[in-house]
């Protein structure tokens, strides 16, 4: 579904990521992990044909080469993005902070479309809070928001940027939660990044691992979950 | 008496002034671009409006004229504005600014330096008594235009679906492109809706201040300083920001006529000492 072959990233003359090779299947839950700074972000700008950064090399998604195209058309051939840092919309209504990321275009194929109704029962909290202004909720709140918005343009291909960075445990456990049961119910392809996450990498049919830019372990979820040394390296507590 | 005539006219002129400004804080906010050349728009619509109102009518002029605007608004973003998009907010201030001389210089050459006048339409050409109030029926007129302008804008932003969008694309412009929703295509329109309205600005000033070449010039900083007293992007923000310049400048020769000119610039001061982000902003102009 995705191929990512030789992907150079750059800002300005800086190189921040190396000859990325990544290759996603329809369907699979796979994770992308690495420590601050490793470049994981980067990278899902440079699918989404964000500037910055400038890329080289070729993104292919549903064998359609969709390298630096721009972000509005990349979306709307079925890539979701939920950004770190939340990014809602603080000026407008929760309602239409969700109306934001309905598609225009009706050439969804899916069977099961995410609809407000699926929105506010996976995430109750936007349904009490709907008619308030973005700026009024908390990061937890802001994370389901930004899931949902996004969700609410049925991509194929789901992006999820640290979904749980900053967030309480108890209410990083509930994203993580929610991610796992919108995955159930749609089978949307989705990639995470996260630094690491063990509860979300048993769930995951692939995973990989990026350092100073350059992908440093490829494989399934086990390899990972039995490499104790690269774990402590992920968290940076080895 | 002639205090609240002032005071009337300071309204007229806020009203004037928060339209044209409105098309600035738009662009501003939806394109990152300090557009400068927004000043020509409303010379424009003025030219536009004397070439053709005895021939077409006043009213068809009033729509024609500022129609005639948003398609060199259009131009102007296609050959200009595009340029700068995601660089220096400087260079797009520069190249516009020197896009809006070379532009006041073309229409001297066109339409000649001399100043033209324009006649009141028949419809409100007279006074309006209020006991032993006299009003100038044409300002009323001024006034009940440029809020109609400012209200649909503000209904346009806050009702319709599209609104949403220029709304959230003011907030970040490249959340709302990645959630599938054409930036680009948003840029233009918003630029052509702009030039409409200081367009019809225009028209609604020249028969009061006449129709010259440096009318857009004598607008350029009074609605910049809005936009910042304002709010980037905000509609009331700018709608009171624009009413307290105007009656600063219509009343402050009540209190200091000599001083008056400087006067926005000290209220402009003020309110960006104490609202780094104006008065009703959610983001600085260049966050
Ligand atoms: N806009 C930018 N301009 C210049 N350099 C940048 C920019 N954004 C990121 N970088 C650099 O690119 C490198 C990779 O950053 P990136 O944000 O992709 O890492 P990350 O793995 O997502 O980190 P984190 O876990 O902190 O989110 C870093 O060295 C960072 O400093
Ligand atoms: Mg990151």
């Amino acid at each position: 579904m995705l191929k990512i072959e030789n992907l150079d990233v750059f800002y300005g003359q800086a190189q921040v990521a190396f000859k990325i090779s990544l290759h996603i299947k329809r369907g699979h839950f796979v994770g992308l992990f690495g420590r601050n700074g490793s470049g994981k972000s980067s990278v899902f700008r440079s699918i989404m044909g964000l500037k910055p950064p400038r890329v080289e090399g070729r993104i292919l998604f549903n064998d359609t080469d969709i390298t630096a195209k721009p972000s509005f058309t990349i979306s709307k051939m079925g890539i979701g993005w939920v950004p770190e840092d939340r990014k809602i919309f603080p000026n407008i209504t929760i309602k239409r902070n969700l109306q934001l990321g309905e598609k225009s275009n009706k050439a969804l194929k899916s069977d099961r479309l995410f609809s407000y109704a699926d929105a506010y029962r996976f995430f109750p909290k936007l349904y009490e809070m709907r008619d308030k202004l973005g700026s009024q909720m908390s990061g937890g709140e802001q994370q389901m928001l930004t899931i949902a918005r996004t969700m609410m343009g049925n991509p194929s291909l789901l992006l999820l940027d640290e979904p749980t960075e900053g967030l309480a445990p108890n209410i990083a456990r509930d994203v993580m939660k929610m991610i796992l049961e919108i995955r159930k119910n749609f089978n949307t392809t989705t990639i995470v990044v996260e630094q690491f996450s063990e509860t979300l990498l048993k769930h995951m049919d692939y995973c990989y691992v990026m350092e100073m830019g350059e992908i440093i372990f490829t494989g399934e979820p086990r390899l990972l979950l039995d490499d104790e040394g690269l774990q402590r390296r992920l968290l940076g507590v080895g | 008496m002639l205090t609240l005539s002032l005071f009337l006219n300071g309204i007229v002129l806020g009203l004037v002034y928060a339209a044209v400004a409105l098309g600035f804080s738009l662009v501003l906010g939806v394109s990152g671009v300090i557009n400068f050349a927004h000043s020509i728009t409303f010379t424009f619509g003025a030219y536009f409006f004397w070439a053709m109102y005895k021939h077409v009518g006043y009213l068809p002029a009033m729509l024609l004229a500022p129609a005639a605007v948003a398609v060199i608004g259009f131009f102007v973003e296609r050959l200009v504005i595009r340029r700068v998009y995601g660089q220096d907010p400087l260079f797009g201030l520069l190249i516009t600014l020197g896009f809006a001389m070379g532009m006041e210089e073309l229409i001297r050459m066109v339409f000649g330096p001399a100043t033209h006048n324009v006649d009141a339409p028949s419809f409100a050409n007279g006074v309006i008594i209020f006991g032993n109030f006299l009003y100038s029926q044409y300002r009323l007129f001024i006034a009940l235009v440029a809020a109609i302008m400012v209200a649909a804008v503000w209904l346009f932003t806050e009702k319709s679906r599209y609104g949403t969008v220029v709304k959230a694309g003011m907030f970040n412009s490249e959340m709302v492109g990645a959630l599938g929703h054409d930036l680009y295509k948003m840029r233009i329109w918003i630029l052509v809706l702009g030039s409409f309205i200081a367009g019809l600005a225009g028209i609604l000033a020249a028969p009061i201040w006449s129709v010259k070449s440096g009318m857009g010039s004598s607008i350029l900083m009074p609605s910049f300083l809005i936009v910042l007293m304002g709010g980037l992007g905000s509609i009331p923000g700018t709608l009171v920001a624009g009413l307290m310049v105007g009656i600063t400048l219509s009343m402050g020769v009540l209190v200091a006529p000599r001083f008056v000119d400087i006067m926005p610039y000290i209220l402009m001061g003020l309110i960006v000492y104490f609202w780094p982000r104006g008065l009703m902003g959610q983001q600085n102009i260049i966050e």
